[in-house]
């Protein structure tokens, strides 16, 4: 089978790019019916291509069939080339974490867009492109929230949503004074940390089978929060059995709970 | 002495700095006459047969004379016939403390490519930029060869970026941009 064959309408398929070099991660699905999604982006090291956009023009996917991308979380690793993807993919949602202190993330944004336009790159960068084109374009967001089917296409097939936790949103909050203080320090860049709670884990649903996709949602000793939360309380995953399951954090030991 | 037709910006603003008293209306007295009277002010040390020997190729050289004395003046008197080549340069971030050291990031910024992680001990760190070490900083790493005084030696430096702090002023445009970017978001854009 050629990788690089474009799947026919009636065939489901999940690519994973990178996902165990280290260098970044990207998962494109086709959900039939030539409906697209893309989960996080990043470039290739060495020539600077963005990997989930080359993939589809290899393959030939017409880009306004993407219906969704979905950016797990802001880690350089996840997000770069991310806005290149979301302003070439013209009918594509874009979906992030939503929780109630995102007008403070904004203030931790526009930090680190003045870092970009006078002192130096940040991974913020390419948050802040995506939301200008949401802002300027009027495309389309939707929130992650958990239990959210966040894409159903006409053949039913979709997309549930199944992290972050409301414990690691308000936990989150706490910690964006520090983020915001790391952002002010421009000799200063921000380290991605684990554990990766803010990770959106996602539930696909193609016909009878189910995939679990876990980005770097990570293990904790709260069961209100990463993969402990999902078992407890995800609805989306009671009474159903997926037949793939995507690792997390880059096959970390960090990422395996031995009750998934 | 190495013939110089042509300096940096940097070398010429540091050499004015060096340079202590010139009367640049000896430049009328043509080039020769000027520096000989900056021999007999001692500020040169060399004797007349080294400065006829040495300096003759003055007189083809265009520019600004007091550029061009502040140069050989600094070099002959400070020893400043400096030269640097670079052959590796990284910028690193420090991702990591422990007792004995530190680990960083490593982007290689001369050969592109991906990321390395290196361990590095404490006297990496030079005593100057010990204020700036911290986890999340940004240093950068440069090795080569450099050339002092004729004299060929190894370096490897590492200094710690020292950007300027970013303004209240600065800090409360962003804040700015950042309420109205998710002010317009919220109120503007549907959600499926």
């Amino acid at each position: 089978m050629n990788v690089f064959n474009k799947p026919n309408s009636e065939t489901a398929e999940i690519t994973l790019i990178g996902t165990g070099g280290g260098y970044g991660e990207s998962v494109v699905i086709h959900l039939g019916n030539d409906d697209w999604v893309v989960i996080d982006s990043f470039k290739n090291p060495v020539t600077g291509k963005i990997l989930p956009l080359e993939y589809l023009e290899k393959i030939k996917v017409d880009l306004a069939h993407v219906r969704l991308i979905i950016c797990t979380h802001w880690h350089d690793d996840h997000i770069k080339g991310i806005s290149e993807i979301f302003e070439a993919c013209k009918n594509a949602t874009f979906c992030f974490a939503k929780f109630s202190s995102l007008k403070q993330f904004f203030v931790f944004l526009g930090l680190g867009e003045l870092k970009g336009e006078k002192l130096s790159q940040s991974c913020t960068e390419e948050f802040n492109k995506c939301i200008d084109l949401i802002n300027a374009n009027g495309r389309k967001v939707v929130y992650s929230s958990i239990d959210r089917m966040v894409l159903k296409t006409d053949s039913n097939n979709g997309i549930t949503i199944l992290s972050p936790a409301d414990a690691t949103h308000d936990k989150f909050e706490k910690k964006l004074g520090e983020l915001i203080k790391i952002g002010r320090d421009p000799n200063r860049e921000l380290l991605p940390r684990s554990p990766n709670h803010l990770s959106i884990a996602t539930l696909l649903s193609i016909g009878q089978h189910y995939a679990l996709l876990g980005a770097d949602l990570e293990i904790t000793t709260d069961k209100n929060e990463g993969w402990a939360n999902i078992i407890e309380n995800c609805n989306a995953i009671k009474s159903i059995k997926s037949s793939f399951f995507k690792i997390p954090h880059h096959g970390s030991s960090t990422g395996y709970y031995e009750l998934v | 002495m190495t013939q110089n037709n042509s300096l940096s910006q940097e070398d010429k603003f540091y050499h004015t700095d060096i340079f202590e008293t010139t009367n640049i209306n000896t430049v009328s007295r043509g080039l020769g006459d000027y520096l000989q009277s900056i021999i007999e002010s001692s500020k040169f040390d060399i004797s007349k047969a080294e400065y006829e020997d040495e300096f003759e190729y003055l007189d083809n050289i265009e520019g600004d004379i007091s550029t061009i004395v502040n140069y050989m003046f600094a070099q002959r008197t400070f020893n400043l016939n400096v030269r640097a080549l670079c052959l590796q340069k990284w910028r690193g971030i420090v991702t990591d403390i422990n007792e004995d050291g530190f680990k960083a990031k490593l982007e290689d910024l001369t050969n592109g490519g991906s990321y390395e992680i290196g361990s590095f001990k404490m006297d990496f760190v030079p005593i100057a930029d010990i204020e700036m070490f911290k986890l999340g900083a940004i240093f950068y790493w440069s090795i080569g060869f450099r050339t002092i005084n004729y004299t060929k030696e190894k370096f490897s430096e590492v200094r710690f970026q020292r950007l300027p702090q970013i303004s209240d002023e600065d800090f409360d445009i962003a804040m700015d941009k950042g309420n109205e970017k998710y002010d317009f978001l919220i109120s503007a854009n549907e959600c499926i």
